[in-house]
């Protein structure tokens, strides 16, 4: 290894490169690596299913992915005439989730800025204060699977 | 018994199967051409909950409740979609008849993995049409019984039902209507 790159490394992986979003006026955020963009949001199409939070797939010219409800599932609505398209990195692949209008920004926090949620969600990593804000990190990775549920 | 020239094809470009596309509310679902059996405008159910046609009972029902949807309250152009499937018949009112498709089999895709519960079963995939997606149906799921509930016994070997392909056009055949004393 290259003499000074350890410490380069160390203070990459103390730092969280987070987007934040909104979700029914909800500020919630997740890690950067766990977003594969941000489109404006063009309406989903239904498709019956019994799939908790999974009943739509939105398309994006020749592309099509399973819509995550995350406003079902916090039980909020997405506010907003214009909303945006976040796609969700999970680990099965990617989904769309609808969020608010408000554009979704990026910020960094340190490691040392985090702390478990008071109540236990398998969905939420971390949380953390950004502007006297609660905000809790959701695991885009695994939201809503089994995964999730026992970790 | 099914849509004339209904099997799959192989053209040019690759094989092919050819669908019949309906919406229920929000939903394109396309069904196998091998599986449908007539349409009939809606004014031949009448307030039955069944349609005879050459000896053969349909059950009517919407599909949107058997795709789980309140129905849409006035359609403009509803018909009843005559089906059959491993000797089971249903009849499905539709809110609108788009016509026959032409699919090709290697743009079918299957449920992305994220559906993980009984759709699976409930649809073959979906295919992107015109503007949006149409969802695949199995026939078996469509027009056999429903789980715990009275399920409907085979009603025997499908007779012939003639429904005229009047018109074919890039991908879409138009379809005629016929109604059941006429293909009586």
């Amino acid at each position: 290894m290259l003499r000074g790159q350890s410490k380069q490394v160390g203070e990459r992986a103390a730092n969280w490169s987070l987007l934040v979003f909104s979700v029914g006026g909800r500020v919630l955020a997740a890690r950067t690596e766990d977003v594969g963009g941000i489109l404006p949001w063009t309406g989903a199409m239904a498709v019956p299913s019994h799939t908790p939070y999974v009943h739509a797939m939105v398309r994006n010219g020749e592309d099509v992915l399973p819509v995550f409800d995350l406003a079902e599932m916090l039980h909020l609505t997405v506010q907003g005439d214009a909303p945006m398209c976040l796609i969700a990195r999970r680990q099965d692949g990617p989904m769309a989730i609808c969020v608010d209008a408000t554009m979704p920004k990026l910020t960094v926090v340190e490691s040392t800025m985090l702390y478990p949620p008071a109540q236990p969600d398998p969905n939420i990593l971390w949380q953390c204060q950004l502007d006297g804000i609660v905000v809790p990190i959701y695991a885009f990775s695994h939201l809503a699977t089994p995964t999730a549920a026992v970790s | 018994m099914s849509l004339r020239g209904q099997t799959k094809s192989v053209a040019g470009a690759g094989a092919t199967e050819r669908m019949l596309v309906v919406t229920s509310g929000p939903i394109n679902l396309a069904i196998s051409a091998t599986a449908v059996e007539g349409i009939l405008p809606p004014e031949e159910a009448g307030t039955k909950g069944s349609v005879t046609v050459r000896e053969i009972t349909y059950p009517i029902t919407n599909l949107a409740e058997r795709l789980g949807h309140i129905a849409a309250a006035g359609t403009t152009d509803p018909r009843i979609i005559l089906c059959g499937s491993r000797g089971y018949h249903r009849g499905f009112r539709v809110d609108q008849v788009l016509g026959l498709t032409e699919a090709e089999i290697s743009r079918l895709k299957p449920l992305p993995p994220h559906f993980t519960r009984e759709e699976r079963a409930w649809f073959k995939g979906y295919f992107l049409y015109h503007e949006g997606i149409a969802l695949w149906a199995d026939p078996d799921w469509l027009v056999g019984p429903d789980p715990g509930s009275g399920s409907p016994e085979p009603l025997g070997e499908a007779a012939h039902m003639a429904v005229a392909h009047v018109q074919q056009g890039d991908d879409i055949i138009e379809l005629e209507v016929i109604d059941a004393e006429r293909a009586k």
